[in-house]
């Protein structure tokens, strides 16, 4: 199976990867900065490591630094290759993705958010605005 | 699209250098990504200084290289502001030896900017501020309460969009700038229960949280809190929004610049929600953000943000005459001016008699506690402000136990050691 979902771009670049779905809205803070692996308690993704993944979630939210936090797990290899959000709210995680250099797409409502699972294959054409998901 | 106008384009251009070239490249893709029509001119702003210094370093000098701000940029809270006084606090050396160098680079790269070196997460005071005008500002108290108490338009910016706009100038045309943007979605209602003894700092804070968890991305309207409440009191309302939502902006009908009247406040529109904050809900709250299992102590940290003059001398008027317990670490922090007067008063001298230890430039605790905490050897701190509270559960990964609560229960523990409920 796969689809095209049509997008708006909030940091450019192409990317593609596996998506690890966040349902509830995601910070890098819950991160660790040192293994790229989700460790707050009680958060939905804990034990998951966002290395490498397409990130999908409803919107970024987080901190001031959240900005640094990405640009840390640049620095250590450990960031996702690139962010997908329903709507675009956090100013602050757009400068992170262009900072980090990263693809980060935003604009779909969540019934085509939810379209997208864990472990999809997603490619990320944030040139075109153009999410392709494609499912074994 | 964003539209230009001359003088924006040969910023990005290159006509007025490469540092303002890649600034106004990011700000015209934050602009886009934003969907912004136009710039605006940005009359001052404020930048993080915080956190790992190295970092800081980087990717302040990667956007300013050689460039110095065009207008008043002010500085936030760093971690250590001498190596003596950090040695006298307890930190320990390896953490000193590692931040340091890093701090002093960057205040240089400040100074060389042209910066003003304020040190501070309540650099509203240092600033001349008029009701409309546009501002670049980071950090999550400072955003809310220059938008709310002010009535400057600032979006919650990032560093290096920040930056970009204090050596350009400018900022896309987005979010909290528009009037339409602005405007109140939900109203909460103070339940008439609360009498005036009940309405401290603690009450503030506790409000603006929940807040926060009903409203989410909601812009709130706070009807029924005293007519004369402080600005810092609005401090402390406003930060519960963005740490527990993702809202730079808030209203208090009667108080706040752009809320006379509630049609004003909700632009003639009527409220999305309306909730009633009581007893019930202010419990919730306290339960929520009490994680501690125990009542013993090991730290206080007063002035997240940065405590004013008047709150050093309620910790100094509480404490005189009386020790911080011996197993008790007491910071206070606050900005450098605050520092000098109430040194002049005698202020400090009280609390440093008593046993605490009181800072001006660096950061409350919240970032010795998120990154530090096993080196510190802290289990259970007390505090009264809501950044500090927020986020340390969430950094330390249940680490640190808290106890939250107004400023007389956090000097009280301190004294005795233990937290006493109200």
């Amino acid at each position: 199976m796969k689809f095209q979902l049509k997008v708006s771009v909030a940091s450019k670049g192409v990317a593609e990867g596996e998506a690890l779905v966040c349902k509830k809205p995601f910070t890098f803070r819950d991160v660790n900065p040192t293994t790229g692996i989700v460790d707050t308690p009680g958060h939905e993704l804990i034990g998951s490591k966002v290395t490498e993944k397409i990130m999908i979630c409803p919107y970024s939210n987080g901190v001031s630094t959240e900005e640094f936090t990405m640009y840390a797990l640049k620095k250590a290899g450990l960031l996702p290759k690139a962010i997908i959000n329903g709507r675009n709210t956090f100013y602050i995680s757009i400068a992170g993705a262009i900072l980090a250099g990263i693809p980060m797409v935003y604009g779909l409502a969540p019934a085509c958010l939810s379209l997208i699972q864990n472990g999809d294959c997603v490619k990320v054409d944030a040139d075109q605005g153009i999410v392709e998901v494609s499912r074994v | 699209m964003v539209h230009l106008n001359n003088q924006e384009e040969r910023m990005l251009n290159g006509e007025r250098g490469s540092a303002v070239q890649k600034a106004m490249e990011l700000l015209v893709r934050m602009g886009e990504a934003n969907d912004a029509q136009r710039m605006v001119d940005v009359t001052n702003a404020h930048i993080l200084s915080v956190e790992i210094a190295d970092i800081f370093f980087e990717v302040t000098y990667g956007m300013l290289a050689n460039a110095k701000v065009k207008i008043p940029t002010t500085t936030n809270a760093i971690t250590i502001n001498s190596v003596e006084r950090a040695r006298q606090m307890g930190i320990p050396k390896d953490i000193i030896d590692a931040q340091w160098p890093g701090i002093c680079r960057l205040k240089e790269l400040h100074n060389r900017a042209s910066m003003i070196p304020a040190y501070t997460c309540h650099p509203h005071s240092l600033k001349d501020l008029k009701m409309g005008e546009y501002v670049a500002f980071t950090e999550f108290n400072v955003v809310p309460l220059a938008n709310a108490w002010f009535g400057v338009r600032t979006n919650l910016h990032g560093q290096t969009d920040t930056l970009a706009s204090a050596i350009t100038g400018k900022a896309p045309e987005c979010g909290l700038h528009l009037t339409e943007n602005r405007w109140g979605k939900v109203l909460i209602e103070v339940d008439k229960e609360f009498g005036i003894e009940d309405i401290d700092s603690a009450f503030y804070g506790a409000l603006g949280y929940w807040a926060g968890q009903v409203c989410v991305d909601r812009i709130p309207v706070f009807v029924g809190l005293p007519k004369n409440m402080t600005c810092r009191a609005a401090e402390y309302l406003g930060v519960g929004p963005l740490v527990r939502g993702s809202v730079g902006m808030f209203h208090v009908l009667g108080v706040t610049p752009e809320a006379p009247t509630l049609e004003a406040a909700f632009g003639s529109r009527r409220p999305e929600e309306k909730f009633v904050f009581g007893k019930k809900e202010l419990k919730m709250v306290y339960d929520e953000l009490n994680t501690a299992t125990k009542p013993e102590i090991d730290m206080v940290c007063l002035g997240c943000p940065h405590c004013s003059l008047q709150e050093l001398i309620a910790i100094a008027q509480l404490i005189d005459g009386k020790k911080v317990s011996k197993n008790v670490r007491l910071w206070i922090a606050t900005g450098e001016i605050n520092y000098m007067l109430a040194e002049r008063m005698g202020v400090i001298t009280c609390i440093e008699k008593a046993g605490g230890f009181v800072n001006s430039n660096i950061c409350a605790g919240t970032f010795f506690l998120l990154r530090f905490t096993d080196s510190l050897g802290v289990k259970v701190v007390a505090n009264n402000g809501l950044t500090l509270c927020g986020l340390v559960p969430r950094g330390t990964r249940d680490k640190v136990g808290v106890h939250f609560g107004s400023l007389e229960q956090c000097v009280n523990a301190a004294i005795t050691g233990r937290w006493e409920e109200k």
